[in-house]
This record gives structure tokens, sequence and C-alpha cells, in this order.
């Protein structure tokens, strides 16, 4: 299994093949980091694991049409998830919405508040954090937290632009640091030195 | 580059992105302001917070073998998989054809069947056909009728086998408690009129499945039949499962499978209610 944050130099090697055998070559060591956004992109171990079988099916029956690159088939699968992630979304018209994201971006970027907090505490908290994010806002902190994802990179496997990508991504630690300073306060927590 | 230009790409700086350039001028930058280096540091926080949680998150036991398994079943209808077919369709004419226009129409599920452990089935016949706790739907003593009456009051449209044609089964309470959060189903209870007789679960779902056991696909039962069933037992419960009219349909009951699929044999599915939606009695 690849470790998260090393980059992906060159996985073009074999691309020519588009067997059956070549997907599961390619596309399965990546099920760790599929399952892990899935999980936390639906919130429930069943629904992630329907999810990604989805997410397998159905990029097998496009593997004909996957164009390798050079950062690997990763990006490719993860679009995959994501449009199957938003099909169900427009299916159970259950989950929260982000702000209309046209209105979003043309906010002006509020200044960051300061963690006061120590994230090695607060893993739990940072869960929660996470789920309470609109869908829109999660899948971008994630792809850019755990897969060392570049705004292009995560603007092509959505495809926004990136001006949104970076937007979301602001709005999403705002959010998830509003909700762990809620925390600290509820647990009088402060950081480093100052900690009583 | 302005400040507020460089602080919008710290994010992207720390996950390695942008241009050589870039990232040069970024580093001077941070080199001579001491808040974008607390700001990158938050940036790197974040990210470390977010890293511990996803790696906390395990990977199911079995789940790679149960992708491969769907991966295979997939082969013989994908883009490759179609390829195929016309290959040897071309050489072995129509008689292959048939048996493959045969194959799609009666299981035409099986490439994309959902996975569902044949244990939840039983869990729920258990909870809700022996312990009568969640009779949530409406049943009518009135025969012919009560199947009808389940079906339009369910979440989802869907034919029912019904047991009770031969009489020797009686329509005995109806829900919809899923045996899996990712389905709707539909749980209708049979009673034996029999005295001391048995109590039989059927179940249809939203979906096509396929039963599993601990991950693994449940094999068919080498009976001879209309039907082709796939078998699962839970301690004394035996489920079994099969596809018709795009639907699969699960039962469960406390009765050895030979005779379960014999009684499954002559049952039929319930016929529609006619279009008709007149108001449901539901509670």
């Amino acid at each position: 299994m690849e470790a998260a944050g090393v980059r992906r130099p060159d996985r073009m090697a074999g691309a020519d093949d588009r067997s059956n055998a070549a997907f599961e070559a390619l596309a399965l060591p990546h099920l760790e980091t599929l399952y892990r956004v899935a999980r936390r992109l639906t919130r429930s171990d069943h629904e992630a694991e329907d999810l990604v079988q989805e997410t397998y099916l159905k990029a097998l029956r496009a593997f004909g049409r996957y164009e390798a690159r050079a950062c690997g088939i990763r990006p490719w699968l993860l679009r995959i998830l994501n449009n199957a992630f938003l099909n169900r979304q427009a299916r159970d018209c259950t989950a929260p919405r982000a702000t209309e994201q046209q209105v979003l971006d043309q906010r002006p970027d509020e200044p960051l508040l300061p963690p006061e907090l120590d994230y090695e505490q607060l893993d739990g908290e940072v869960k929660g954090a996470l789920d309470a994010l609109s869908p829109e806002f999660r899948m971008v902190l994630l792809l850019w937290a755990t897969d060392e994802l570049s705004y292009q990179e995560i603007a092509e496997i959505l495809d926004v632009p990136i001006g949104t990508v970076m937007s979301r991504l602001h709005r999403a630690r705002q959010q998830v640091i509003g909700r762990l300073r809620e925390y600290a306060r509820e647990h009088r927590l402060r950081q480093g030195p100052a900690r009583e | 580059m302005t400040t507020t230009g460089i602080r919008n790409k710290l994010a992207d700086y720390v996950a390695g992105g942008l241009e050589p350039a870039e990232r040069t001028a970024i580093a001077a930058a941070l080199a001579r302001d001491p808040a974008l280096r607390a700001e990158l540091e938050r940036w790197h926080a974040l990210r470390a917070a977010v890293q511990r949680v996803m790696t906390g998150t395990a990977v199911p036991v079995g789940l790679a073998d149960r992708i491969r398994a769907r991966l295979s079943g997939e082969r013989g209808t994908g883009v490759l998989g179609r390829r195929g077919w016309v290959l040897r369709l071309s050489y072995s004419g129509l008689a292959a054809a048939a048996v493959v226009v045969l194959t799609f129409l009666a299981w035409p599920q099986s490439a994309t069947a959902t996975l569902v452990e044949a244990a939840s089935f039983a869990e729920v016949f258990r909870r809700c056909a022996l312990g009568h706790c969640c009779h949530t739907l409406p049943i009518r003593p009135d025969g012919e009728s009560a199947l009808a009456e389940v079906r339009r009051c369910a979440s989802f449209d869907c034919p029912l086998p019904d047991l009770a044609v031969g009489g020797e089964y009686v329509l005995d309470g109806a829900c919809q408690c899923p045996p899996d959060r990712r389905l709707k189903a539909v749980h209708v209870v049979y009673r034996s009129r029999s005295p001391g007789g048995g109590v039989v679960s059927v179940f249809a779902v939203d979906r096509p499945i396929a039963l599993c056991a601990r991950g693994k696909q449940c094999a068919h039962c080498p009976c001879v039949g209309p039907r082709r069933y796939r078998e699962a037992a839970d301690g004394d419960v035996t489920i079994v499962s099969w596809d018709e009219a795009g639907r699969t349909f699960v039962v469960a009951a406390q009765m050895p499978r030979v005779e379960l699929t014999r009684l499954l044999d002559g049952v039929k599915l319930s016929e529609g209610y006619g279009g008709r939606a007149p108001a449901c009695g539901k509670r």
C-alpha cells in the first residue's frame, strides 16, 4: 500500500495493457485511500464499502478510456468516486448542500483564526468536524490533506475551477477550526505553554 | 506576489503544488514574515490532524476480495468482456447467442449486485417475524388483496412471492425493516396454518443483491427447479435468494433448505394492483 504523501512520479508503465488483470494491478493498490475518503464522505461503513465497490466497477467499465498520466491512476479513481458519491446524493436528496459556490467565491477571504488546540488530543473532535462539513468542502479537504494533491489536481478531479478549490479549502479549514475552538472553549483548553 | 496571494497559495505550497518560481517566492516571503510562517503552521497542523483521522480508518477485512469477486463477475459484461463475447459468438453461432440472452434475461443483476450478509436477513427474521416486533405495514384479512395492500403501501413498488395462494400459509405481518442499511426492503411474514407450523420471511429489496457469508458470495443450490437459488445458513435459519422480474428476493425460515426451496418452487409472484393507488391504510 502506498504511503500518503508520496509523490507518484511515473505510473505509465504497462498503461497500454487494458486487461482486467492490468486494471486490478493498477487500481487495487489504491483501495485504502478510496475507502478512507469514502468513509469520511458517506459517514457510514456500509455506504463507504458500497461506494468503493461502485467506484471500482465503474472504473473497470471505463478503463478503455482511461488516459495514463504521470500522476498515476489515483486521481482518476477519486474522480469516479466523487461523481458516484454526488450521484448518490442527488438520488437521495438528503445531504446538506454547500453555500452557493458563486456567492461563496465572491466573498472576501476572511482572516483565519489561529488554532488554539492541541490537535493530538482531538482526533474524535476532528472526525466530528469533518463529518459536519458539507460534502463539497469535505472532499476538497480530504483530497488536499490525505493525498497531497495540488489545487490543480483537485480541480481536475472535481471538475471545478482552481479558485473554487481554494475557496472551499479555506472555508473548510475555517469551519473545522471553528468547531474545534468551540470544543476548546467547552473544555477550557489552550494551546502549548499557555495550557492550564 | 501580494501577501494575500501568498496566503491563498500556502495550502498548495504545503501539498507540494505550484511552479518552482512560485515556490521560491513563497519560501522567501516565509523567511521574512513570521505571520505567514504561523499561517503555514496552521495548514500543517490541519493536515496532520486530518491525516491522523484518516489513517485511523481501517479498511474492512475482505473488502479487496469482495471487489475482486465483483470485478471478475463484471468480466462477462464489461467493455472488454463484450468484445470477447462478440468474438466467441462469431465462432459458435446462434446456440451460444441464445445462452447469452437467456443468461442476461434470467439473471441480469449478477454483475452489479450488492453483496449483503445472509445473517442480516436471519436477524430481521428472528426480530420481526419470530418476535412480532414491528409489523408496521397494514394487513387486511381478506385473502388475495392483503398482499396487494402491503405492496401498495410499501415505499417502493415490487411484486412479492405469494405463499398464501396454496392455502398452507397465511399472511401474518409486514414491515420495512432493512436487513442492511444500504437497502430498502419489504419484509412479509407468512405463518403456517398447521398447529405448531413454521414461519417464513419473504424479503423484496430495492436493488439487485448477492447473498454472502462473511464477505464471500454464497453458492447456488445444487437443486433442479424453475429458480436458481443461492443458499446460506445462520444457526437454525436457512436463507435462500433468487433473482426474478428484475428483483432479488430473499426468504428465511427455520426449515431445511430442500424443504424451503420445494415450497418456493410452487410460489408465484403477486400480480400488480391494477395501477390504481387508493388511499393507503398505513398506520
